[in-house]
């Protein structure tokens, strides 16, 4: 039986030896379709870029929406809730003592936003004010120490920022540009409010000084600034051993007051930037990172304080909002890689550009001189140190942690206290994904 | 059977040349389709089976050591892929599922002389005889009399028991050796 067997098998071997199937050229032209499909399609170089780019546009274009958005905002809002507080609050002090207090400020319907309304609001009660002797306007000479001076005839309804220097004082990292504020719409006021015309001008040119409602300024103990940011970022790595890659993301700002996390104030901002390194042999590369980057904060400054004005008005709540650091930096670092691991060592500059901050609502404060301070640019350079550890999780696909530090405090002393820091320590973990990193065969 | 190769051709593949690619598909053709047949029913499975082939040969040809047979790699990277090929199949997964229970009865049950009638069949005629044989018979079939495994290697590579590689095989020539009585018979009618 097995002998049979044997020959069965032997049998159908050679049958299927003798079997013959002609080739077609159909069939080369199938595996060549194969073969191409199975080949990675390397995405063109400016793939990368393009991408990197259109998301720092996005990103940036999307912050840049929102910021101004803030500051319509503010200059739509401002106004009436200063002329509602001062107003409300100065008619309603002098009315306690008749008990109508409820009355007025349940008026119903006023249009704060409405000089006209306003300003018929305090005729109402003008002689009521008038009776219990409202105080005066600060003085000339207070209003050009605290520099703010809105010069307007008294028949205009509105007087311009640029003629006056909105002044923030921060202590902390709630800076204040203001003069981003391009016009501030300051309700008409009674005449009662002039007490003294301009020596240097004629009679129709009326200095009017509202000083305490405009003035505001946060103070806060701030002693940190720390960024946690999100990286997306495309490499090149073409075969003249140069690596190019774009870099963009978002950035969350958290400062601390009183070094109490508790207290900490959450803010976002953008980056985007390129990187540019140069492969030194297989391990080693030295790296480029120029990048500008926005670090913004919510909610940063918050102050409510009751404050007697000179005319008699309790002081109100005032909110600087969403701050925005407007940096640009250049860290060369020096990196090795080996297997799955890269960490990347360097120093370099850093350049605040700006600083803005929105303003939600105004108020006042006794003023103290030493905490004031003109925003006249924030044009400073510093140094700062960056370490970057990233691991290779799986294909090109790499996972990065980037920690930054500043030596300078960016946004101190003139403009504000000297209680201010901004040693920036950043935090970066990010993903990123090299694109066309080819290999040379061998390595 | 020998597939022509050279050091010239086996560089041209390496570096990606289209028409050196052609030329070893085309060198290698001849000796896969003859594996490739037997483990599909049809012939346009039997050339997609010889595509996957030629591209697993390509990708690791730079893995490819010179002084190794060349047609005992590309038949086991052929053998292989038709394994894994026949796997994906649906109907071979819930055929080997019910596979549990084979009892291999060997015994010598034909009492046919299949000499004269086998000896006058075309290669072809068999080629066919073994691509209508059910999926995992074939493979068994192919594996142990083709190829030379053993029934527990086959067991192995298909999942099955022993036993079950055993049954398969008795199947497979039990059925072909039914079918070459019956076209003797035709053919003698």
């Amino acid at each position: 039986m097995v002998e049979k067997e044997d020959n069965f098998n032997e049998f159908l071997k050679q049958k299927v030896e003798e079997s013959h199937f002609e080739f077609n050229e159909a069939y080369w032209l199938k595996a060549e379709k194969l073969i191409v499909n199975s080949q990675p399609k390397r995405k063109p170089f400016w793939w990368g870029f393009g991408l990197g780019v259109l998301s720092i546009v996005l990103i940036g274009g999307l912050t840049a929406v929102i910021i101004n958005n803030g500051n319509k905002n503010v200059i739509a809002d401002a106004t009436p809730q200063f002329a509602k507080a001062t107003l409300v609050n100065e008619v309603a002090t002098v009315l306690v003592g008749e008990q109508n207090t409820a009355d007025l400020i349940q008026e119903p319907e006023i249009n704060w936003s409405s000089q006209t309304e306003v300003l018929a609001l305090y005729v109402q009660h003008k002689s009521t004010l008038a009776a219990k002797a409202l105080p005066q306007a600060v003085t000339k000479a207070n209003a050009k120490q605290i520099n703010f001076s809105a010069k307007s005839n008294i028949r205009n309804t509105s007087v311009n920022s640029k003629d006056a220097n909105l002044t923030a004082s921060t202590s902390g990292f709630s800076e204040g540009n203001f003069s981003q504020v391009k016009s501030l719409s300051v309700p008409k006021l009674p005449e009662s409010f002039v007490n003294e015309t301009d020596e240097e001008n004629d009679d129709e040119n009326v200095v009017i000084t509202i000083a305490e409602p405009i003035i505001f300024h946060a103070n806060v103990s701030s002693i940190k600034d720390i960024d946690v940011n999100v990286v997306a970022a495309c490499e090149n790595q073409n075969k003249h051993e140069w690596m190019f890659g774009v870099l963009a993301g978002i950035s969350d700002s958290r400062g601390f007051e009183g070094n109490t996390v508790s207290t900490s104030k959450i803010g976002f901002g953008y980056f985007g930037g390129i990187k540019l390194a140069y492969k030194i042999d297989k391990n080693w590369f030295v790296a480029a990172q120029p990048l500008i980057y926005s670090r913004g904060a919510i909610n940063t400054s918050i102050e409510t304080e009751k404050t007697a004005y000179d005319f008699g008005s309790n002081a109100d709540e005032f909110v600087v909002k969403n701050k925005a650091l407007v940096f640009s930096e250049l860290p060369i670092s020096i990196g090795y890689r080996i297997q799955r691991h890269q960490i990347s060592l360097g120093a370099g500059i850093e350049y605040l550009v700006n600083v803005k901050s929105d303003v939600k609502g105004f108020g006042t404060d006794t003023y103290t001189p030493n905490q004031w301070g003109y925003t006249a640019g924030f044009n400073r350079v510093g140094a700062m140190a960056i370490f970057n550890y990233s691991f290779k999780v799986y294909n090109e696909s790499w996972i990065t942690m980037m920690v930054q530090k500043g030596f300078t405090d960016m946004t101190k002393t003139d403009y504000f206290t000297t209680n201010s820091k901004d040693k920036n320590l950043n935090l970066r973990i990010g993903i990123q994904y090299l694109l066309n990193n080819q290999k040379k065969k061998g390595k | 059977m020998q597939i022509i190769l050279d050091d010239s051709l086996i560089e041209g593949c390496l570096k990606g040349n289209r028409l050196s690619q052609q030329q070893l598909y085309k060198n290698c053709f001849d000796f896969l389709i003859r594996i490739c047949r037997r483990y599909v029913s049809n012939n346009d499975d039997a050339v997609d089976l010889i595509n996957q082939t030629f591209l697993k040969v390509l990708t690791n040809l730079a893995n490819f050591r010179r002084n190794e047979n060349f047609e005992a790699w590309v038949s086991t990277i052929a053998v292989h892929t038709a394994i894994d090929h026949i796997r994906k199949n649906k109907r071979y997964r819930e055929r080997v599922a019910l596979s549990d229970d084979y009892k291999v009865e060997l015994f010598d049950h034909d009492q046919i002389s299949i000499n004269v009638a086998a000896d006058k069949m075309m290669a072809d005629d068999i080629m066919k005889m073994i691509q209508q044989l059910p999926v995992l018979t074939r493979e068994v079939l192919n594996l142990n009399v083709i190829e030379g495994y053993h029934h527990k290697e086959i067991g192995e590579m298909l999942g099955i028991s022993e036993e079950a590689s055993r049954w398969h095989l008795h199947k497979a020539r039990q059925i072909l050796k039914e079918k070459l009585l019956v076209n003797k018979k035709v053919k003698v009618a």
